[in-house]
């Protein structure tokens, strides 16, 4: 990740805490999206589905080490609930387990 | 001319395939349209949930009150969406994330959603506080789709499926009905056989018009048959008292130049007799039997015609037809009949025929002359065939006879009267 873009992250964060919808997570996820800072959630979700396929429980974007990582949960057709983090810039997984 | 079965396939068949296509987009768009409208109304009154708990704080910023928001609209790409625009300011569903809908004004319409959704879109205008506020929601219908897709695949194979049930049934139904038939065609072949005299009129009401119509014509052959060998017989009968004549002319061996004349002269008669048979014979065998007789075009022909071979005697000859008499016969029988009897009563006339014709029940034709008459002793044996009343005016006598034929074969009545004019009056009634 070059300097530029992390001083984007910065100010992105800023302005979205500047706002009274900072705990409007869909507006965030929107927003920096359309900066290109984290791949539209369907492209993590198309990743995810390699890994485990299901139905998406719950979405949750997180702030973690100046990294803006997505936490998903996933029900199988098992019936069992998995939880998958990806880095929400590049689609990397980060951690898979069975909750 | 194609088979008869071909077209009631080829007819039904597309028929049924019209109706069962016709029934199949109707059902489908109609179990669509109701899904849809129920999906709309739902969405309807989640769009004014929204605009109820729509609120405006201090700061002048739009929010909605949670409570009154559905967990659908909380989860992520859950399928269920709203967007509302008030004062510039979006407030999105957080299920929508980061998907943007593609929001246009029309009341519904559809469009991809996320995750590979198809969705329905609601839209509303609506005016709170002064201040205009649109609301659309929307809802994923892959699922409706999906079983839509189902139901129509499924109606489709059902329609498939009775039409063709119900193509061989008509096929069974069909030959059956052909099967019914059979018995009329091994009948004509039995007929052609000389095994038969007529058909059997126990057969479908669909053909009974066509082997009534065979019978007829049966029988009417029989019929002809029947007078032309009476013709045969009258030629005969006619032809014999000339050739006995002649006969014995032959034996008077004294007899010179004189038997020579005699004998030219008889041998005349029977030429003229042939001919005349000859005639009739070609007369009853050209084209097809008439039908129907229309005495108002016949008869006035036919007074012309006497009127011109009796020339010399100057009749007067007069006839009264009611209007538009029309008798269903053969138009030779009738033509045979009245030139007969106005022949013959040309023949006998001072002056005066006079000839009446009515058609309220059959047909009744009244021949009257002017002429010596004739005593009531002779009136009973006048139809006898050979008989001859007076032998001074030429003739063979058969005329009356062949009339008589003709009144038999239609079951008519003929009657001899003194006419008040002074001569014969002729009444025929022919039912």
């Amino acid at each position: 990740m070059g300097r530029l873009s992390q001083l984007i992250t910065v100010v992105v964060v800023v302005l979205i805490s500047a706002q009274s919808v900072a705990d409007d997570d869909q507006s965030r996820a929107l927003q920096l999206r359309q900066l290109g800072e984290i791949l539209p959630l369907e492209e993590i979700l198309a990743i995810s589905r390699q890994q485990i396929d299901g139905h998406i429980l719950e979405v949750e974007l997180e702030q973690e080490k100046g990294r803006v990582i997505y936490e998903i949960e996933i029900l199988d057709h098992k019936g069992r609930v998995w939880e998958l983090k990806f880095d929400a810039a590049n689609g990397d997984i980060l951690k898979r387990e069975q909750e | 001319m194609k088979s008869l079965q071909v077209r009631l396939y080829v007819g039904l068949g597309a028929a049924l395939t019209l109706l069962m296509l016709s029934l199949w987009w109707l059902s489908t768009t109609g179990v669509n349209q109701i899904g849809e409208q129920m999906m709309l109304s739902r969405m309807e009154h989640d769009g004014e949930a929204l605009l109820a708990s729509l609120q405006k704080d201090e700061s002048g910023e739009w929010s909605l009150k949670a409570a009154h928001v559905g967990h659908i609209y909380q989860r992520v790409f859950s399928g269920h969406y709203y967007l509302i625009e008030v004062e510039g300011q979006q407030l999105r569903s957080r299920s929508l994330w980061d998907y943007s809908l593609n929001i246009l004004t029309p009341l519904q319409y559809h469009q991809s959603g996320p995750d590979n959704q198809d969705l329905l879109l609601w839209y509303a205008d609506f005016q709170l506080n002064e201040q205009s506020v649109k609301i659309w929601v929307a809802e994923d219908i892959t699922a409706l789709q999906n079983s839509l897709n189902y139901f129509s695949q499924l109606f489709a194979f059902a329609c498939l499926l009775m039409l063709g049930g119900i193509l061989l049934l008509q096929r069974w139904v069909v030959k059956r009905s052909f099967l019914s038939l059979q018995p009329v065609i091994n009948e004509l072949e039995a007929l052609s056989e000389g095994d038969l005299s007529s058909l059997s009129t126990e057969v479908p009401q669909e053909v009974k018009p066509l082997v009534e119509e065979v019978n007829r014509l049966l029988h009417l052959l029989a019929q002809r048959l029947q007078r032309s060998r009476n013709a045969m017989g009258n030629l005969a009968h006619s032809l014999k008292h000339p050739l006995n004549l002649l006969v014995q002319l032959a034996e008077q061996k004294a007899a010179g130049s004189h038997l020579k004349q005699e004998l030219s002269q008889h041998t005349q008669q029977i030429q003229q007799l042939m001919e005349r048979e000859l005639k009739r014979a070609r007369l009853a065998g050209s084209g097809l039997p008439g039908q129907h007789f229309e005495v108002g075009d016949e008869l006035p022909t036919l007074v012309e015609l006497l009127k011109r071979i009796y020339q010399k005697k100057a009749l007067e000859i007069h006839y009264e037809i009611d209007c538009c008499c029309e008798y269903t016969a053969d138009r030779n029988d009738m033509l045979e009949l009245l030139g007969n009897l106005l022949d013959n009563a040309c023949k006998w006339a001072q002056q005066q025929v006079v000839c009446k014709i009515s058609c309220q029940q059959g047909m009744v034709m009244t021949i009257e002359d002017d002429g010596e008459g004739c005593d009531s002793a002779l009136l009973s044996r006048l139809t006898e065939r050979g008989v001859r009343i007076d032998e001074s005016v030429q003739g063979s006598g058969l005329g009356l006879a062949i009339v008589n034929d003709i009144i038999e074969l239609y079951q008519g009545e003929i009657n001899f009267q003194q006419s008040a004019l002074g001569g014969l009056q002729v009444t025929v009634l022919l039912p």
